[in-house]
């Protein structure tokens, strides 16, 4: 299951994610991602895993293809709030450099 | 790990198609789970059962070819959990799939290939072989 929740803050919007991004959930993440973030024109995406409790390769991939329709609309995307098993996986994979990431939602709008 | 005799396992069949993968995927949980898996090894064997599933579902039969998943599990008295994954197709070790590039531009960084580094970095040993047709990875988790 995952949900997905998005907040805006001022020039930033704060997509935050429930749950597990896996084989079986990311389709719906890709999906939820492309109608509530690129085409509502994100430019500065805070993607918020503190709630999230488990990520896999093709959730990986979906992050990353997000961060990258992001990118190319000329927008910002950081993490904030990897924990537990999803920063392990960020770091084992060599994504946690890729990526600007934050502690907190906070601290990555201050950071903007 | 050639030593498994596969009557010791429980085992679930079902098509390599998305559809099954929850239940494939359940099925080894649920086992590690009545075995007492500590939850620091679960997220581990999640992970790595995931990513062997998927990679049958993805790569193990060629394009418009159906063909099945089992998966296997048995906790040992030795303190092991024991996992099996057998399927058809063609001989294709996803264990001998280069690493993923370690290009940091996000731009330039590929999505995929990430699914069977995971599975090297978290298990020590796991083994492949191919006979009579079937692909067999085997691997061990101490519980």
């Amino acid at each position: 299951m995952i949900e997905m929740q998005c907040t805006s803050k001022g020039n930033s919007l704060i997509v935050s994610l429930v749950g597990r991004l896996d084989a079986a959930t990311a389709p719906v993440f890709d999906r939820k991602f492309q109608e509530d973030v690129i085409s509502s024109g994100g430019k500065h995406v805070v993607l918020d895993l503190s709630k999230l409790v488990y990520i896999s390769s093709l959730g990986l991939a979906s992050v990353l293809t997000g961060a990258k329709a992001i990118n190319q609309q000329g927008g910002e995307f950081v993490l904030c709030g990897l924990g537990g098993m999803v920063r392990e996986v960020f770091q084992m994979t060599g994504l946690a450099t890729v990526f600007k990431v934050f502690n907190t939602a906070e601290a990555a709008i201050e950071g903007h | 790990m050639k030593d498994i005799e596969p009557n010791s396992l429980a085992w679930l069949e079902r098509a390599a198609t998305w559809e099954s993968f929850s239940e494939l995927h359940g099925f080894v949980i649920d086992g590690a789970r009545a075995a007492r898996l500590a939850d620091d090894k679960l997220w581990k064997l999640e992970l790595v059962v995931e990513e062997l599933v998927t990679n049958v579902i993805r790569h193990g039969y060629p394009p418009g070819e159906s063909g099945v998943v089992r998966v296997g599990y048995s906790a040992n008295l030795t303190g092991e959990f024991l996992v099996q994954i057998r399927s058809g197709g063609l001989a294709f070790n996803p264990l001998l799939k280069d690493n993923p590039d370690p290009i940091v531009d996000i731009a330039h960084r590929s999505v995929g290939g990430l699914g069977i580094y995971l599975v090297k970095s978290i298990i020590d040993e796991i083994d492949y072989n191919h006979s009579e047709g079937i692909n067999i990875i085997s691997f061990r988790i101490r519980i």
